[in-house]
């Protein structure tokens, strides 16, 4: 990534790319998923049709390629919970890095819901949630949760609050009250509501605190 | 159902009764059909069994029959809130609201999978009426009304995701009290009210599974 190794045609390659995959999103936005096509695209990001078709095979590839930043985000956590020792305490840590990522932007989430896209894509959420199933069925048993519905639950209401809050400073209020939406997509029992909440918003304060003393930190 | 009291309807009023009631039957059976054909007015007769001249004896268009055939999921959801706003614990109506909703999803699940197929989402309006008397009681997750409205809309998607999601699950116990904290927690912020309106779920789930 070191700008000076990066020859011009590379440069230009990378920066078309760029423009693409916004234009992609910016269409996505403005007139919905049937509006997109290569055409619509190149025309947008002012470049030949043909230059859409040397970034990308398809039309969903372009779609793709828009979230990828946020399918790279909840694949990592989905990682992260899968070889967790404690599972509370992992969803917890994502749902209150979700609800920051939230607030520095929302429009990712407006994206996969206007691509009709899940967050995850559907050979991955079957992929870890399989997985889950393995590492967590008992205990999800225990709490009267259906594996295969928790997870899919949780990620349309990620999208839900998206629409909804993105881009927007969240009280303490907002995200309790959002945590616990959430971690009632997969804990029935009031008491371990309340105990993900309250680590939620333990693990919200922390990131806040993080993003406002980087210098502190010496970053 | 309708003002006329005891007295019975007449025969050609039953016989039109029936002919409607089958096409709207037909409408939903052809929604739910695995791989869905594109409805028209000649496939719903053909599929009630009636001349497409009655069918628009009925309904001036697909659209028509379409909505008509889905009044039962809507309407459940705006008598209900009526309901339960008109309680004395709001509280309480909510979680009355809820507990019909998800009754009704696990014992006649067609006709709510039927409006998903046809683009139909659980609309905010009434719920944004509850979510507009929690802020006058100050209970509400909301101090203004962008805020209702957005509590609102979150528990017309969640209803919404729920039908989408636990219609092919067997019924199990534990659904409309989880279902209830999903969709309470879109209204309402205090822990102590939340679980005061999950037992009322549970009260009314109880008593629905035994009438």
């Amino acid at each position: 990534m070191d700008a000076k190794s990066e020859s011009r045609s590379e440069r230009r390659k990378r920066v078309t790319h760029a423009t693409l995959v916004d234009a992609t999103a910016e269409l996505l936005l403005e007139v919905g998923p049937h509006g997109v096509t290569s055409r619509s695209v190149a025309d947008r990001a002012d470049v030949a049709v043909g230059t859409f078709y040397n970034h990308f095979d398809s039309i969903d590839d372009a779609l793709e390629a828009v979230l990828a930043d946020t399918r790279e985000w909840a694949r990592s956590h989905a990682a992260r919970i899968l070889t967790a020792d404690n599972y509370q305490d992992a969803v917890s840590a994502w749902v209150a890095d979700f609800l920051r990522r939230l607030e520095a932007d929302g429009r990712e989430f407006r994206l996969a819901r206007a691509a009709g896209l899940p967050v995850l894509g559907n050979n991955e959420s079957a992929h870890i949630i399989a997985a889950m199933r393995d590492r967590w069925g008992s205990m999800w048993a225990d709490r009267g949760i259906k594996p295969g519905t928790a997870g899919p639950v949780m990620l349309r209401i990620m999208c839900l609050c998206g629409d909804l809050y993105g881009g927007q400073p969240m009280s303490e209020g907002t995200a309790e009250h959002l945590a616990r939406i959430l971690h009632a997509t997969n804990t029935n029992d009031a008491t371990s509501v309340d105990e993900q909440v309250r680590l939620t918003l333990a693990h919200w304060h922390r990131l806040g605190a993080r993003e406002t003393e980087p210098a502190a930190a010496g970053r | 159902m309708s003002d006329t009291g005891s007295s019975r309807p007449s025969r050609t009023e039953r016989r039109r009764q029936e002919t409607h009631d089958a096409l709207r039957d037909a409408v939903v059976d052809l929604l739910l059909l695995d791989e869905q054909p594109r409805l028209t007015s000649r496939l719903v007769a053909e599929k009630a069994d009636v001349a497409v001249g009655t069918f628009y004896n009925h309904f001036d268009s697909i659209e028509d029959a379409i909505e008509a055939s889905l009044i039962p999921f809507t309407e459940l959801i705006l008598t209900s809130a009526e309901d339960a706003l008109e309680m004395d614990d709001p509280i309480e109506g909510l979680g009355v609201l809820i507990a019909r909703f998800i009754h009704d999803l696990q014992t006649n699940p067609r006709p709510w999978v039927a409006a998903r197929r046809a683009g139909f989402t659980v609309q905010p309006v009434r719920e944004g009426l509850i979510a507009q008397r929690f802020i006058e009681l100050g209970i509400g997750v909301a101090d203004d009304r962008g805020a209702a409205r957005r509590a609102a809309t979150i528990t017309g998607r969640v209803m919404t995701i729920l039908i989408d999601e636990f219609t092919d699950d067997e019924a199990r116990p534990r659904l409309p009290e989880q279902a209830g904290r999903m969709i309470g927690a879109g209204l309402i912020t205090d822990p102590e009210a939340l679980e005061h309106m999950v037992a009322a779920v549970r009260d009314e789930t109880a008593r629905l599974n035994e009438g």
